[in-house]
């Protein structure tokens, strides 16, 4: 017997009862769709076998469909639509040949909750002349499984995913009739993560990547993965590989096609389909990892980080209460030299100020300036406050004097004011 | 609005822009949209401009493929101003049709529908080259505009025939010297003169020669305003762009009053007033006279022109009747947008940028018709360039993604890496030579020249395009000797041979088309002295040929049929017989370039003589034809019709399609034209008395032609 009619003959005996591990469930000429579906809240390798996640993955699983609906709504703020209880995101991620507007995407993945279980969708185009068919079916497939409340969850779709769709959606036509060339999904509710995640984490990692979150944040350090630039150059092996469809499409069959398949071809075309699960299986996590973070940061720097953010989606109390413990904590002089500490409290009071608790804040500016004599803004709020809040001109000309750059007409003014009491 | 060129562009933006600064109320923003504009600039001239200045290539491959990005400008687009009109003629004009169908058919896409204001310079039909590039129905004429508003004072042409000086040969001065000798003239009277030169070389000899005259005259103590070294000056391609702005801007201020110059400068580029204009040698066209001459004049002051014309057959045939310059209208500009060598890649850049839908074919190309459209998308679906989804009405048609096909289509022609003419020790860039022409000006030990300062070629480096060349005071220029040979690949030919195995004589066949084959050697080079051009030494060049493939038709030249039993004379002369040749094949040419409505220059003929598939050479007869020319004229000759752009835009295959209708024609043209005996329209330089060729042996070998035909036609 030879050995690849043995592994053929291995595959399906490790799927468990009821779990369809990438089963081929359709496609047609030069594209393919596999699904895979996975318990929630349960570690997908372990559900899926070893091929269901990148290695390093382990211990990743999908959060349950109330947790995400509840992480959506954090990092959304008070002022967003209603959340789908049961479906709350249907995640979306793509891989594409390189970049400009000739890109292909050429791989796609969609995930969503349905029934207390995660499914994943996974599309790979195997020639450029299907193109059109496939997309259809993405988008068809994604038509489907959005809900009222649903969102798009991606990481960087804003900018990149969900335009080069609605390109490709004009341009090869999609659709019929008066919406022909617009797709109207992909105009859907969209939660793009990378907004959120590089307001949290830009002073605290070294980059935003979904590698670093992933790595930083959920602690699984993928191994073996596949790069962007990898992917990129794949889909120019494949369209430089004669008969590749038909080699794609019956791997068993013995025929002139496998013959002249790259040997590396097909095992980096399931690299790259790893990375592209990887990307898509993670994301829930990614989502609640970084509501969490909104409420509880795990330093000081994350704390601006998520008040800043929580200021941007109209929760100003959230962030205030997620700043005041920690600067209050922290004013001690040895950390009041820190910049990040200097920071928050300008952040809080900022925040103070723009609630009206204006002595809350002339308490904070007061302190940066004991902590961090002559910082410019400091003193100038400060001054500022006293001058036309407290009404003590003398007291701001003090302060305002005490500033690394004073502003000199500032001081002419408080100076006249002073002299005039 | 869309320039012919960068420069040109860059020159009328700059005076956009001080028009817009005078107007009150809202800023007028103009941006230039070309290869040279920086990255955010770009995103300037997407966002904020009212006016981007561009050119036919950038919209080729810059903006339609790239549609999303200009969104908002194509949504907004109100005119399309094309500039110099006239030169998007012939298999160039046929690209920008076509690239201006992709832009109105992503305007309708956009929701807007763009007024079309062209300008040209002289030309017979501007109103129909206007309509055929920008696709307007034949029912709906544009406004022309054809007569001039702006005053304009008397002016006066002088045809200057030099003497003969060698009565033998019939052989005149030099054309160039009696321009020389004009220009000192002018000079010495202060008028600000441009000089016109037909090529690159004779510009730097004229920049030499006007320079060292001028300083002639201040070592003389009479030396006038314009005798100021830099009052003198050349211009022409291949000189940077620094160098050329700064030429352009001595003439508007006046600094520079005696400039000589190639055709770069006949298009609109701003060069202030100029009272007189010498052309050194007829330009070839009528068209081109009128818009040379017209650069002299300024408001109501006198424009002078002086035309002086060489020895070639063609100037002659002006210096016989000066009013064959105005007595006639101009040259017709032709553009076939349909032209399937060049619509089809346009069509796939345009299913690229939108795919095309079966129900909606009506009237989103103009020029074809729902049918024509579909019938092409169908060619190109078969040929694996587009894709199609679909069947009738549902059908959509859309290209593979991946490489942007626009990438792939060049609508000039390929065009191959310069040559950067680098100084040493000081390794300044001085020019850049087109690549065709770098045996011929770089080999090493050549001469070559800017604005008269001689320099050698020390060095030349063929894969990194470059020359080192370093100062020299040389008293001499180089003039490099070419050879070109040629053959023809016809199918047809190799399976009829190969049909008939073991047959020792092969009848070749008497015309057919194929793949041409185009080989230009550069064996050495000639030293010619300057002022007296007397040629002073010889020098060899070893480099690489160049070589042309192309598309290509050929037909045999029979012998003249003999008259009441008696050969018509010089039958037998192989040189006679060979200008015979060559006037047919002129006369094909220009037919043919007019009934495929496409400019001449898109096409070439040579004459060759043998068996088609082998390598002949090139038999000319611009200077004594070579023994070994005149040996193979002795056998039968051929004449080789081809298209000039590497690859072919199938033009020679169509002509040869036309069959007997295209050498009828071309024998009408020779017999009806109004000349004595045979001209340079209709006989071209075989019209010269020197090669003793009658209008009668022509149209004789035409009819001999079209008899063979004939028999063949209904032996078949």
């Amino acid at each position: 017997m030879r050995l690849r009619d043995r592994l053929g003959a291995r595959g399906p005996s490790n799927t468990k009862a009821n779990t369809s591990v990438g089963a081929r469930t359709g496609g047609g000429q030069g594209w393919e769709q596999t699904r895979w579906t996975a318990p929630v809240e349960t570690p997908l390798m372990g559900a899926l076998g070893p091929h269901a996640v990148p290695r390093g993955m382990e211990t990743l699983f999908v959060p349950d469909a109330a947790s995400v609906a509840a992480a959506v709504r954090a990092l959304e703020g008070p002022a967003a639509d209603p959340v789908h209880a049961s479906r709350p995101v249907v995640v979306l991620d793509i891989e594409t040949s390189g970049l400009g507007a000739s890109l292909v995407p050429y791989m796609a993945a969609l995930a969503w909750h349905e029934r207390g279980r995660v499914h994943l969708m996974q599309w790979t185009l195997h020639s450029p002349g299907a193109e059109r068919v496939f997309l259809a079916d993405v988008f068809s497939c994604l038509e489907g499984v959005l809900q009222p409340g649903t969102r798009l969850l991606s990481y960087n779709g804003k900018s990149f995913d969900l335009p080069r769709l609605r390109t490709r959606a004009q341009r090869l036509a999609l659709g019929d009739g008066a919406s022909r060339g617009t797709v109207p999904s992909l105009f859907a509710a969209h939660l793009d993560l990378v907004l959120a995640t590089r307001r949290v984490f830009k002073a605290a990692l070294p980059n935003c990547r979904l590698g670093t979150i992933e790595s930083e944040v959920l602690g699984h350090r993928r191994r073996g993965d596949m790069s962007g630039m990898e992917i990129a150059e794949l889909w120019e092996r494949m369209v430089a590989t004669p008969r590749l469809a038909e080699a794609l499409a019956d791997p068993g069959a013995d025929t002139a096609a496998q013959d002249a398949l790259d040997p590396f071809l097909r095992d980096d075309l399931a690299a790259a389909q790893l990375h592209n699960r990887g990307d898509v299986f993670g994301l829930c996590s990614v989502a609640t990892a970084v509501a969490k973070r909104l409420e509880q940061p795990a330093s000081l720097s994350e704390a601006m980080g998520a008040a800043t953010h929580l200021r941007q989606i109209d929760a100003a109390d959230a962030a205030t209460e997620v700043l005041q413990p920690l600067v209050d904590g922290s004013g001690s002089p040895s950390r009041g030299r820190e910049r990040g500490w200097v920071d928050a409290a300008l952040l809080l009071a900022d925040l103070h100020r723009t609630a009206d608790r204006h002595e809350a804040a002339a308490g904070l500016w007061r302190r940066v300036c004991d902590a961090s004599v002559g910082h410019v803004r400091a003193h100038e709020a400060l001054a500022k406050h006293l001058e036309h809040r407290a009404g003590r001109p003398d007291l701001a000309l003090e302060v305002a004097k005490a500033s690394l750059a004073p502003c000199s007409r500032r001081l002419a003014r408080l100076e006249k004011k002073t002299a005039a009491l | 609005m869309m320039f012919p060129t960068k420069a040109l562009g860059r020159d009328q933006v700059e005076a956009l822009r001080t028009m817009a600064s005078g107007i009150e109320g809202t800023p007028v923003g103009v941006a230039v949209y070309d290869g040279d504009t920086p990255p955010d600039e770009r995103r300037a001239a997407r966002r904020k401009a009212h006016v981007i200045a561009t050119n036919p290539d950038m919209l080729h491959r810059g903006m339609l493929p790239h549609h999303e990005g200009w969104a908002s400008v194509l949504a907004g687009l109100r005119y399309v101003v094309l500039d110099e009109l006239h030169t998007y003629r012939g298999v160039f004009g046929a690209h920008v049709a076509n690239v201006l169908r992709r832009l109105l058919r992503l305007c309708s896409h956009y929701g807007s529908s763009p007024t079309f204001v062209a300008s040209s310079a002289t030309i017979a039909n501007p109103d129909e080259l206007f309509m055929r590039l920008t696709g307007r129905p034949a029912s709906r004429p544009p406004e022309l505009l054809d007569a001039s508003g702006a005053p304009s004072g008397a002016r006066t042409t002088i045809v200057l025939n030099p003497k003969v000086v060698d009565p033998l040969t019939g052989v005149r001065r030099d054309a160039v010297k009696v321009t020389r000798a004009v220009s000192t003239v002018l000079r010495e009277a202060a008028v600000p003169t441009l000089v016109f030169c037909r090529t690159r070389k004779a510009v730097e000899l004229l920049t030499r020669y006007m320079q060292d005259d001028a300083r002639d005259d201040r070592r003389a103590g009479k030396a006038g305003k314009g005798s100021s070294p830099s009052a003198i000056r050349g211009y022409r391609g291949g000189y940077l762009p620094d160098r050329r702005r700064e030429v352009e801007s001595a003439l508007r201020t006046g600094e520079a009053t005696l400039v000589a110059a190639t055709n770069a400068l006949e298009l609109g580029i701003d060069i202030g007033g100029i009272d007189a204009v010498i052309l050194s040698g007829y330009p070839g066209t009528r068209a081109a006279t009128v818009q040379r001459l017209g650069r002299a004049g300024r408001r109501q002051s006198p424009a002078l022109g002086v035309v002086c014309l060489n020895s070639s057959p063609l100037d002659q045939f002006v210096a016989a009747d000066a009013s064959f310059l105005w007595g006639k209208p101009p040259e017709h500009a032709r553009v076939d947008p349909d032209n399937p060598d060049v619509l089809l890649p346009h069509l796939r850049c345009a299913a690229h940028e939108q795919a095309f839908v079966g129900s909606d074919l009506d009237n989103v190309w103009s020029g074809l018709s729902g049918d024509d459209l579909r019938d092409g998308l169908e060619y190109l679906t078969e040929h694996g360039a587009l894709v199609r989804a679909g069947e009738g009405d549902t059908a959509v048609y859309t290209a593979q993604g991946g490489e942007d096909p626009s990438a792939g289509v060049e609508i000039r022609g390929p065009i191959e890496e310069n040559f950067a003419v680098i100084d040493q020790p000081t390794g300044d860039i001085l020019a850049e030579v087109d690549f065709e022409d770098a045996p011929l000006y770089l080999h090493p030990g050549a001469i070559y020249t800017v604005e008269g300062r001689t320099h050698e070629v020390v060095d030349l480096q063929w894969e990194p395009r470059k020359a080192y060349v370093r100062h020299v005071e040389a008293d001499y220029y180089t003039e490099a000797i070419s050879n070109t040979n040629v053959r023809v690949i016809d199918p047809e030919l190799d399976s009829a041979e190969s049909a008939n195995p073991g047959t020792e004589t092969v009848q070749a066949p008497r015309a057919g088309q194929g793949l041409a084959h185009l080989m230009r050697q550069v064996p050495g080079f000639k030293k010619i002295r300057f002022g007296t051009h007397e040629n002073i030494g010889f020098g060899p060049i070893a480099l690489p040929d160049l070589e042309l493939h192309t598309v290509a038709a050929y037909w045999a030249v029979p012998d003249p049929p003999p008259v009441d039993g008696e050969d018509s004379p010089g039958a037998h002369d192989p040189v006679q017989r060979a200008a015979t040749a060559l006037a047919v094949a002129h006369a094909l040419r220009h037919v043919a370039a007019m009934v495929l409505m496409c400019d001449t220059g898109d096409l070439g003929h040579v004459l060759t003589a043998g068996h088609p598939g082998s390598w002949g050479p090139v038999i000319k007869l611009s200077r004594k034809p070579s023994p070994d020319a005149v040996l193979h004229a002795a056998s039968q000759p051929y004449i080789v019709l081809y298209d000039r752009n590497p690859g072919g835009a199938g033009l020679a295959g169509a002509a040869h399609d036309l069959g007997l209708s295209l050498l009828e024609r071309a024998q009408t043209v020779v017999s009806s034209c109004g000349c004595e005996q045979g001209c340079p329209t209709c006989m071209g330089a075989s019209s010269d008395e020197a090669w003793e060729v009658s209008r009668g042996a022509v149209v004789s070998v035409f009819e001999a032609m079209r008899a063979r035909l004939v028999s063949e036609q209904a032996r078949a």
